[in-house]
C-alpha cells in the first residue's frame, strides 16, 4: 500500500511541465538575482598585454614627439597664441603717416626712412617682405619723445610721463618679426646681443615676434587631474605634486558593474593644489608661474553598463590664479611704444609698452624685459565620452575616448614688467594706460586615454593612466600622464 | 549526453548563454523541488534562490560519467534546501512530531482526481519533518541510511518520520477528496 502510494506522489510531483499558471515556473527575479553569482567568463589577457604595449609605445612615441619636434611645435603653438606687435601706438596723424609709408613700402624698395639709423638697412622686397641688414655702427641717437631717462620715477610707475610721449608723436612704422627667425633668449641671456642668427626676417606689415607667452600651456597644466608625474616625460614642466581632496557622494554605489545591471555614480569634488614655479618654456623664452592655485569643483558622472562599457559626463568648473614671470626679447624698431598682444582669434586686446623718450635707442637694437603678469582664469568644461573597464580581480585596465566643449574666462591683469636695453632700463609697460583685460576662449578638444588601476579595497585604488589631448580651437596637442591614489568616501 | 556535456562545459566558463539554456531546461524541475521542500511558495523561491547559486558555483564539480546532471543538481538543490531549512531552526522540529490520526482510502480513482499542484501543497502542508524525509526517501530516493546521515538524526526516526508523513498525506488526501466531492 505504502508503494503504491509513494509511486503514485512520485509519478505525480515529477511531472515538470511548466503549468499554464506558472505555479511551477519560478519569476525572472530570481534569475537575475542569482545570475551576479555564477561564474564569470574569464576575459583574456589579451587585453591587458594589449594596452600595456599601447600604453607604453604611447609613452615611447610622444617622448619622441615632444623631444625631436618640441621646439618647432611649440613655436608654431605659440605663435598661434601670442605676439608682440611692435607697432607704435599713435594718434591719428600718426595712422596716416603710417598708410603712406606702407603705401610707399609696397610700391618701392625702401631704406628706413629714419635718419638715425644708419647701421641697419631696413628693405621690402616685392613680397612685402623686409629685411634688414646687420648693423654696421652702432651709435645711438635719442628718439624725439621729450621724455628723459632722468625725469621719471624708478619704480612702478616710469611712464608717468606718458603724455609726454604722446604729445611728441613719432613717425609711424610696422615691422614684423617672426619668432622662427628671431628666436628668443631666457631672461638669463637677457644682456646677450642677438647673434647674426637672430636676425630678424620681417615678412609683413603686421609683426608677430612670439614671446611665447603660452597661456594655454599654462592653464592646461593646471587644470590636470590630480596627479604626480605630469609632463615629467618631456621634461618640460618640474615634477609636480599635487592632492585632490573630493568628498564623493554616490548617487548608487558601484556594485560589481562587470556582473550586474546599471551602476552609476557621480562625485563633487574640490581640488585645490599648489604649483611651484615649474618652467613651462623652455628655449624658447622664459615663462615661469608661479602662486599658481586653482580651485574647482567637478561633478562627474560616469554610468557603468555590465558589459564593461561606461559613459561618462561632467561639469567642471575652475577659477585659477597665477603670476607668471616673463621673459621677452625683440628689436626695437624705431618707434616709441611697442604693443604686447595676445593674438588669438577672440582677443585682440594689447599691454602696451612705452619707451621713455631719454632712451637711447635705434632700430636694430634688442629690447629684454622682464616681469610678472597675473592671470586669473575661470573656465567651465563639459566632458563627455565613452570608456570599456576591464575588471581582473585587483587589476582594472580601462581606455576611452572622447571630448571636452568648454570656455574659459581669462583676465589679464597686473603687468608689471620693465624693457631695457644693454642693461639700461628703456621703458616699461603703462600704467595709466588700463593694461587689464578679459577675454572668452572657447574650447573644444577631443581625447584619447588608457589606463591601470589596481584596487587596493572596495574604496581605494591606485591608478596610472595616459592620456592625449587635442584642442582644436587653439591646435596643439598634448600628453598627460597622471598617476594617483583615489579613494571613494 | 554530449549537448548537455557541451553546455555545462561552456556554462563553468562563465558563458551567460548556455547558462541561461541550462537554467530553462531545468527550473521547473528545481523550482518544484523547491517547492517540495517548502511550507510555502514564498520560501520556495528563498530556498531556489540559494541552489541555483549553488548548483552554479559548483558546476565545475560536476562529473558527467558519476551521475546524470538531474541527479547530481537536485542533489545539491535538496542540501541546499536542508541548509536553508536549518538555517531557520527546523531542526527541533523533527524529533517529535505529532501524529496524524488521518487513515484515508488509497484507491487510485480519487487520487487519479489530483492534480500536481494540489499534491504539492499538500506535501506543503506536512510538518517539516515529515515532510523533509517524505521528499528525501520518496521522491528523491535516499535510502534512511543517508537520510540519518544528511539530517543527523537516527535511521529509526527518519524511518518513523515517513511512516508518519504518509498517514498525514492519507489523511490530508482524504479530506481534501471529501471536500471537492461537496463542492
Amino acid at each position: 500500500m505504502n508503494n503504491k502510494m509513494d509511486d503514485f506522489f512520485k509519478k505525480r510531483l515529477e511531472e515538470y511541465t511548466p503549468a499554464e499558471d506558472g505555479w511551477n515556473v519560478p519569476s525572472e527575479e530570481l534569475w537575475d538575482k542569482a545570475k551576479p553569482s555564477f561564474p564569470k567568463r574569464e576575459k583574456k589577457p589579451f587585453f591587458m598585454w594589449f594596452s600595456l604595449a599601447f600604453l607604453l609605445i604611447g609613452i615611447a612615441a610622444s617622448t619622441w614627439w615632444f623631444a625631436g619636434n618640441e621646439q618647432h611645435k611649440e613655436t608654431q603653438a605659440l605663435i598661434s597664441n601670442t605676439s608682440i606687435n611692435l607697432a607704435e601706438q599713435s594718434n591719428e596723424q600718426e595712422t596716416t603717416k603710417q598708410e603712406q609709408s606702407t603705401k610707399q613700402a609696397l610700391t618701392q624698395p625702401i631704406v628706413s626712412k629714419e635718419p638715425k639709423t644708419p647701421a641697419r638697412k631696413t628693405t621690402l622686397d616685392k613680397t612685402n617682405k623686409k629685411t634688414i641688414s646687420k648693423p654696421v655702427q652702432s651709435s645711438k641717437t635719442k628718439t624725439n619723445s621729450g621724455l628723459t631717462t632722468a625725469s621719471r620715477p624708478k619704480i612702478k610707475s616710469p611712464l608717468a610721463k606718458t603724455k609726454a610721449v604722446e604729445s611728441n608723436p613719432v613717425q609711424t612704422k610696422q615691422i614684423t618679426s617672426n619668432i622662427n627667425q628671431i628666436g628668443f633668449p631666457k631672461v638669463s641671456e637677457a644682456n646677450t646681443p642677438p647673434t647674426s642668427k637672430h636676425q630678424p626676417s620681417i615678412t609683413s606689415q603686421s609683426q608677430h615676434a612670439a614671446i611665447g607667452l603660452a597661456t594655454q600651456q599654462l592653464f592646461e597644466i593646471a587644470l590636470l587631474e590630480p596627479a604626480a608625474l605630469n609632463n615629467l616625460i618631456h621634461n618640460r614642466a618640474a615634477l609636480r605634486l599635487a592632492q585632490e581632496a573630493s568628498p564623493t557622494m554616490h548617487v548608487s554605489p558601484i556594485i560589481k558593474p562587470f556582473e550586474y545591471g546599471i551602476a552609476y555614480s557621480t562625485y563633487v569634488g574640490f581640488k585645490p593644489y599648489d604649483e611651484m614655479n615649474p618652467t613651462i618654456i623652455d628655449g624658447i623664452s622664459s615663462i615661469n608661474a608661479k602662486n599658481n592655485k586653482q580651485y574647482g569643483l567637478h561633478v562627474k558622472t560616469n554610468r557603468l553598463y555590465d558589459n564593461g562599457l561606461g559613459f561618462n559626463s561632467g561639469l567642471m568648473y575652475t577659477v585659477q590664479n597665477m603670476d607668471v614671470d616673463l621673459g621677452l626679447a625683440f628689436e626695437y624698431q624705431d618707434g616709441s611704444s611697442s604693443t604686447l598682444r595676445s593674438s588669438s582669434s577672440v582677443n585682440s586686446d594689447s599691454l602696451i609698452i612705452k619707451f621713455y623718450d631719454d632712451a637711447d635707442l635705434k632700430t636694430g637694437d634688442l629690447i629684454e624685459g622682464s616681469g610678472t603678469i597675473r592671470f586669473a582664469v575661470s573656465s567651465v568644461r563639459l566632458p563627455i565620452g565613452l570608456n570599456y573597464r576591464l575588471r581582473l580581480k585587483q587589476f582594472e585596465w580601462y581606455a576611452g575616448v572622447g571630448l571636452t566643449l568648454g570656455v574659459q574666462l581669462i583676465r589679464l591683469s597686473e603687468p608689471n614688467i620693465y624693457v631695457y636695453n644693454q642693461g639700461v632700463e628703456v621703458g616699461a609697460f603703462d600704467p595709466e594706460a588700463d593694461q587689464s583685460f578679459t577675454f572668452p576662449l572657447p574650447e573644444f578638444a577631443v581625447y584619447a586615454g588608457t589606463g591601470f588601476k589596481y584596487h587596493l579595497n572596495n574604496q581605494t585604488n591606485i591608478g596610472i593612466s595616459l592620456n592625449l589631448d587635442k584642442r582644436l580651437v587653439l591646435p596643439r596637442q598634448y600628453l598627460r600622464a597622471d598617476f594617483g591614489v583615489y579613494k571613494r568616501i | 549526453m554530449e549537448k548537455i556535456q557541451h553546455i555545462i562545459k561552456k556554462a563553468v566558463a562563465g558563458h551567460e548563454k548556455e547558462q541561461r539554456m541550462l537554467y530553462d531546461e531545468y527550473r521547473t524541475r528545481w523550482y518544484m523541488l523547491s517547492l517540495r521542500y517548502a511550507k510555502n511558495s514564498s520560501q520556495a523561491d528563498d530556498i531556489f534562490q540559494e541552489g541555483l547559486v549553488q548548483i552554479f558555483r559548483d558546476l565545475h564539480q560536476f562529473d558527467i560519467t558519476r551521475s546524470a546532471f538531474t541527479t547530481w543538481s537536485c542533489r545539491v538543490l535538496v542540501n541546499a534546501a536542508l541548509k536553508y531549512l536549518k538555517k531557520h531552526n527546523w531542526v527541533n522540529t523533527l524529533s517529535d512530531q505529532e501524529e496524524s490520526n488521518y487513515y484515508a482510502d488509497e484507491s487510485e480513482t480519487i487520487y487519479d482526481k489530483l492534480a500536481t499542484k494540489e499534491l504539492t501543497m499538500l506535501v506543503q502542508q506536512l510538518p517539516l519533518g515529515y515532510r523533509i524525509v517524505f521528499n528525501m526517501s520518496v521522491i528523491e530516493g535516499y535510502t534512511h541510511k543517508e537520510i540519518a546521515k544528511e539530517l543527523g538524526i537516527s535511521e529509526g526516526t527518519s524511518k518513523s518520520q515517513l511512516s508518519k508523513a504518509r498517514r498525514t498525506l492519507k489523511k490530508q488526501l482524504e479530506n481534501l477528496l471529501i471536500t471537492n466531492s461537496h463542492e
